[in-house]
């Protein structure tokens, strides 16, 4: 038990140490306030966005869609936390360091979960306490209420990290034994989180159906979100207990997994078959060829970067059955449901954010790139055209779906095909360029670079803000089609200053990149 | 102090990571373990420091088996890796006060000891620095460092000269003479045979899970290099 002290410690160290930074390490107490601080903002910014939820359903006396809603993002928040850390490497960067000290595995494997658990669960009250406090806002304060909320935060991590700790037992002991283990990592990590993610959405889109009479139903084909809502509102123990069986099952058989697995060397599939074969490309297609792979070889990236292309496939696929009829369903006009499919494709263009990753991905192997006699134009290309490689063929074949299933006229044909790829066109060259402006060549896991580089928030804040453009011409008044034509216009003259500044200064920066 | 007795390890896909080995460390002995890339070397060592789990065989520490008291093993012996990937996010002083935490090293003698050993490596004034910022030679001298707060019997290394500069490597190497002068005993890997052939008094020589050589450094190079002999055993 001593042991797991110090190690839960040592682990608080580490997680302080990276906040303090490596030069300058400012204060300890500095960073513990600015990250209290910063809780109290996220939670604030929560309870803002989901006050309005509240407030319409107290005048209504429905506490069990706001309820619902929340628990719904808890638990997405759950899956994302489990996903966001999935790993094939059975050892961490310190297992055999503590292997060989005189601590039981069983602690280390306790200390580690634990760290993790306590990680989620910070986050996860994020969004628990603002609903509860709403709650007692808006349909009075419930002590019953308030403790099964607190069980269901206790609860919640425990199934994230059962759930990665399966998962990333699963990719060690079963698909790494494939030769294109990578491809069906992905997949089935795409598979699990885009199947809740979907449940996600159809939830939410009908969830603002529900009355008082179908409530009950609505909660008993939600099972799981639906039992969580039951255990705090009516304190159904049938509901708890299913919830925590499901719970506790899949923790425990998560911690068995990641026991059997901690600390071993596992080899990965080798072709016993395999042939020496040597290849002719030239200089650009070795390099587009090599970025091509890593991108299908790094499994976060694609799961990072691949919703995007599926909600265009989701979305080409609904419209193609629901057809013209869709102008009746929604009761507007065509213009303005063409105007609405095109937002959606831009702003699934501005979701798949490969290209401001792919210098940082690099990392220590920088130095392969920088000592060969290659122009470092065609490497900037090479970086830049992975992203357009991935979406622009999706994106074709679903605008062309969507254009022959809706009718479209010329001008819609024209800006549904060409606004989504001059937008991807400026993710890809634009976020090469602020890749080089802001590389993160250090780092330890690919998720670090995938999920939490600051190359990554700045190019998709500027493609967010670039899909905001059509509609705020749109508020001025100017006509939906000429929108979409100044926006054209708008959209070329960014590409061009993006491609011209990669190719000047982005060159120079690239250079002189250390490494 | 050490013994491995008929150590055999064979991994979960039937790989054969060490056969049947037979080695006597006494203390003072300055023991070296040589041999190509993918012979067993690192396969050995981690199963010495119970990292790897034994097949069959068995390796005793001091008297004491690795399969039936791992945690009194661990704590009589200190590891260094070939390859120091420590907590880069933790100051020097951290890691060490970790460490000597998990081997319960009183707060005088961790104090003493990180004063004498950070003064004669060098590392002194870098202590208060987050490992991040401290180079591959660094590290290394700061995992050595935590591994000798804790006064163990036994060091084992994995090629610990690896990114050492000159002088580094000297210092290191003083470091472990001195060692097993006080009694001590040091198992290592090295690639470097030179090294080996200076500083040891006695070496085994693994091929392919095997050891094809084992004895004092004497009666292994008779008359000739240590790299002539092992040339020969690995040709």
């Amino acid at each position: 038990m001593k042991n797991l002290g110090i190690l839960l410690r040592n682990s608080f160290n580490c997680m302080l140490g990276a906040l303090q930074g490596k030069k300058t390490r400012k204060k300890a107490g500095i960073i513990i306030s600015l990250c209290v601080l910063g809780y109290i903002a996220i939670a604030v910014i929560f309870a803002l966005q989901i006050q309005g939820i509240f407030s319409t359903m107290a005048q209504v006396n429905l506490p069990q869609i706001p309820l619902f809603n929340s628990i719904q993002v808890c638990v997405l928040l759950v899956f994302v936390l489990a996903f966001q850390s999935i790993s094939e490497k059975t050892k961490t960067n310190d297992s055999d360091l503590l292997l060989s000290m005189p601590i039981k595995k069983t602690d280390i494997v306790i200390s580690k979960t634990l760290s993790k658990y306590l990680f989620n669960l910070v986050l996860d009250s994020m969004i628990v306490i603002p609903t509860l406090v709403l709650y007692s806002i808006y349909f009075g304060f419930s002590m019953s209420v308030i403790l099964w909320g607190v069980l269901l935060l206790l609860l919640f991590p425990l199934m994230g990290i059962g759930i990665n700790y399966i998962i990333n037992f699963l990719i060690v002991r079963l698909f790494n034994r494939f030769k294109y283990s990578n491809l069906y990592k992905t997949l089935f990590a795409i598979l699990l989180f885009g199947g809740f993610v979907a449940i996600y959405i159809y939830n939410s889109a009908v969830l603002g159906l529900q009355n008082v009479s179908t409530i009950d139903q609505f909660l008993n084909t939600n099972f799981f979100i639906g039992w969580c809502v039951r255990i705090v509102l009516e304190n159904n123990f049938l509901c708890l207990l299913w919830v925590a069986l499901i719970v506790l099952g899949i923790f425990a058989l998560g911690i068995w997994a990641y026991a059997s697995i901690f600390g071993k060397t596992y080899l990965k599939y080798k072709d016993q078959n395999a042939q020496i074969k040597f290849t002719n490309g030239g200089c650009f297609d070795g390099l587009l060829s090599k970025e091509v792979k890593k991108y299908f070889s790094t499994p976060i990236l694609m799961v990072n970067t691949i919703i995007g292309p599926i909600m265009l496939v989701i979305l080409s696929i609904y419209i193609a059955i629901k057809g013209k009829s869709l102008f009746d369903v929604f009761m507007i006009d065509s213009q303005t449901i063409f105007a609405i499919i095109l937002l959606a494709f831009l702003f699934m263009t501005a979701m798949t954010l490969i290209s401001c990753c792919m210098i940082s991905l690099e990392g220590k192997y920088l130095w392969i790139l920088r000592s060969t006699p290659t122009n470092t134009n065609k490497i900037l290309l090479s970086k830049s055209l992975v992203n357009m490689i991935i979406f622009v063929p999706v994106e074709l074949i679903t605008a062309i779906i969507i254009c022959v299933s809706l009718g479209a006229n010329v001008t819609e044909w024209a800006l549904i095909i060409t606004l989504p790829i001059i937008l991807n066109a400026i993710m890809s060259f634009g976020g090469t360029y602020i890749n080089i402006c802001l590389p993160k060549l250090e780092w330890e896991s690919e998720t670090q670079v995938v999920k939490s580089s600051l190359s990554l928030v700045v190019t998709m804040l500027i493609g967010m803000v670039l899909v905001v453009v059509p509609v705020i011409f749109n508020l001025c008044g100017i006509n939906l089609y000429l929108c979409g034509y100044i926006t054209l216009g708008v959209y070329l003259s960014i590409l061009t200053g993006f491609i011209i500044l990669l190719f000047t200064d982005g060159k120079n920066r690239f250079n002189r990149l250390a490494c | 102090m050490l013994e491995l007795k008929n150590f055999t390890k064979i991994y979960p896909n039937g790989k054969i990571g060490a056969d049947n080995i037979n080695l006597t460390v006494e203390s003072g002995d300055l023991f070296a373990f040589i041999g190509p890339n993918g012979a067993g070397k690192t396969t050995t060592i981690k199963s010495v420091v119970g990292i790897n789990t034994i097949t069959n065989g068995d390796i005793l520490v001091d008297g004491v088996s690795v399969k039936d008291e791992p945690m009194k093993v661990k704590s009589m012996l200190a590891y260094i890796p070939d390859n120091p990937d420590i907590y880069a996010n933790l100051t020097g002083i951290q890691y060490i006060n970790f460490v000597a935490d998990i081997y319960k090293v009183s707060k005088e003698d961790r104090a003493v000891l990180t004063k004498k050993y950070s003064e004669l490596l060098g590392l002194d004034k870098d202590l208060t620095t987050a490992i991040a910022n401290y180079s591959h030679g660094m590290r290394q001298k700061l995992v050595i460092i935590a591994s000798l707060i804790h006064s163990p019997k036994l060091l084992v290394l994995d090629e610990p000269f690896v990114g050492l500069d000159p002088k580094a490597s000297f210092e290191v190497k003083e470091l472990m003479k001195d060692f097993c002068k006080n009694g001590g005993a040091i198992f290592f890997s090295t690639h470097v045979l030179e090294v080996a052939e200076k500083l040891c008094n006695k070496v085994a020589i693994i091929l392919d899970g095997k050891i094809v050589k084992s004895g004092t450094m004497q009666e292994i190079k008779k008359d000739k290099s240590l790299e002539e002999v092992f040339l020969g055993v690995a040709q």
